[in-house]
């Protein structure tokens, strides 16, 4: 989607959140766009939240790099696009959310008209319960940051000695995302952070003054090697992981501590749909029906059906599943839901060649259908 | 129980307007078939959603057989064409744990074509009978 990219250097003299508050604060007094949706860390410093920003001068908190999502920004894009269109809306985005977000937009969920995607470098992000330990330790996200940062503009993914970046960021092979304009981290020279923008935006940013360079130095050679390791490592481990569900009694193993609580649906940014089939009616049981059941079987487990509902989730989403992990991440018993959706997702998504989040143009495959295909049935 | 034994249950949703149709003709034409299916009848195949396949496979049903119009045929357009991506991911998620894909089908089976509604539910009945009886009949924890 994006043609050549032109690099522009980004100063950091005060740090990288100085920086790109200041740099997206130009650009809305330029009337570029109307607000930000952007990671922006708490009051408390030790946590980092979506926010929509307004004022240019309540840029200050913007924090693009801290290596932790509560949500899915995709998730919350959907709440600020999804019935209003009219204000232009600059959206700080990792990778996977704005693969949500391409979804999300096919599904008429989100509203990408009005919307400046800005592309953030990913190489993994903490649970919110690590990171927020760290910040406290280390006195502040701040402080916590600034211990990895050169670690992340050498391609090398923040790490901690107690704890490592959430399952689904271990197993990520896009540590960029293919946008027109994007703030690059890894591979930046030290003191800075190049700003990578293509067509009209290269543009914009030399309006803003900023210097171009010819090249985007060892960022080139860093991502690819970062992508082409990363791949390799996604498909050894999620193929080990499948290799470990071949029956269902082996996956009702892998589920079994599944408390029914619907957290991974509502962390999903592809589960879209307002009122679950898991919580209507269609499961509200009459009283005798359980012990029917039971009755039967002889012991029946309760709450019923949560092996059906993971795998009805599976059918009716897995193609979609974009493995941002928010479903492992939002599971109070911490089932490995980040492996299962990403292993079996690209299965179920390649019988229709579907890449999530590759395109707008690529129709979601329960909408569209071939006249000859998949046969014999 | 052996398997000469073994008489598959079979849960079959069939589309109102052509393989139900299709089977009542099978009836009323006196054509002989295994006794082995239950019927649902839906609107449409494009309205079975994968949860009505997942819940009698999880249940211990032996097999479930989704009947829908020809290609061209569906009285809503296109049902038919969206069951069948449907059926192939439930196929393709189930077959990762173990089900096998033979224990799912669907079938285009038209109003006129008792005697194929006849014929598909022996031939089921004879694969599933082959590959014996689901296991997850005897768990609990689903």
């Amino acid at each position: 989607m994006t043609g050549l990219y032109r690099h522009f250097v980004l100063p950091v003299p005060e740090g990288i959140r100085r920086a790109v508050s200041g740099w997206l604060g130009r650009l809305m007094e330029a009337g570029r766009f109307d607000a930000v949706l952007a990671p922006c860390e708490t009051t408390s410093e030790n946590s980092v939240v979506t926010a929509l920003i307004r004022q240019p001068a309540r840029l200050d908190r913007v924090d693009p790099v801290a290596p932790v999502a509560l949500v899915n920004a995709a998730r919350v894009l959907s709440d600020v696009t999804r019935t209003q269109s009219d204000t232009r809306l600059a959206v700080l985005l990792r990778p996977c959310e704005y693969r949500a977000a391409v979804e999300l937009a096919k599904l008429k969920q989100v509203n990408l008209g009005p919307v400046v995607p800005i592309g953030l470098d990913c190489l993994g992000t903490f649970s919110p319960a690590d990171y927020k330990a760290a910040a406290n330790a280390a006195g502040g996200g701040a402080a916590l940051t600034g211990t990895w940062v050169d670690q992340l503009r050498q391609g090398q993914p923040p790490a901690r000695a107690e704890f490592q970046v959430r399952p689904a960021c271990s197993v990520c092979p896009t540590p960029v995302a293919d946008l027109p304009l994007r703030l690059g981290l890894v591979g930046a020279p030290a003191g800075s952070l190049l700003v990578e923008a293509s067509g009209e935006w290269a543009a914009v940013m030399e309006a803003l003054g900023l210097d171009e360079v010819s090249s985007a130095g060892a960022r080139g050679a860093l991502v690819s090697r970062l992508q082409a390791e990363r791949a390799a490592a996604s498909d050894r481990a999620l193929a080990g992981y499948l290799g470990k569900v071949r029956d269902l009694p082996a996956l009702m193993a892998e589920l079994s501590n599944c408390l029914k609580c619907l957290n991974c649906r509502r962390a999903c940014p592809m589960c879209y749909c307002r009122e679950c089939v898991f919580e209507t009616p269609l499961f509200d049981h009459q009283s005798g029906q359980y012990l029917k059941w039971a009755s039967r079987k002889g012991i029946i487990e309760l709450p019923t059906d949560t092996l059906l509902y993971h795998l009805t989730r599976l059918n009716h989403m897995s193609f979609a599943c974009i493995g941002c992990g928010q479903c492992q991440a939002a599971c109070p018993v911490n089932l490995p839901l980040a492996y299962l959706w990403r292993a079996l997702g690209e299965k179920v998504a390649a019988l229709f060649d579907y890449v999530p989040g590759r395109s707008l143009e690529d129709p979601i495959p329960l909408v569209t259908f071939k006249e000859d295909e998949l046969e014999p049935r | 129980m052996t398997r000469d034994e073994f008489e598959p249950k079979i849960i079959a949703i069939l589309c109102n307007w052509c393989s139900y149709t299709g089977a009542d003709l099978a009836g009323t034409s006196r054509i002989q078939y295994p006794p082995n299916i239950r019927i649902i009848r839906v609107m449409c195949s494009g309205s079975v959603d994968p949860l009505y396949v997942l819940k009698p496979i999880l249940e211990g049903a032996d097999g479930v057989l989704i009947g829908g119009c020809h290609t061209g045929d569906c009285h809503y357009i296109n049902g038919n064409y969206k069951a069948r991506r449907r059926v192939a991911i439930a196929r393709r998620v189930l077959e990762q744990f173990g089900v096998e894909p033979e224990r799912i089908w669907f079938r285009f089976i038209s109003a006129s074509e008792g005697k194929l509604f006849a014929d598909t539910v022996r031939d089921m009945v004879g694969t599933i009978k082959e590959l014996g009886p689901n296991p997850m009949r005897a768990q609990w924890e689903i």
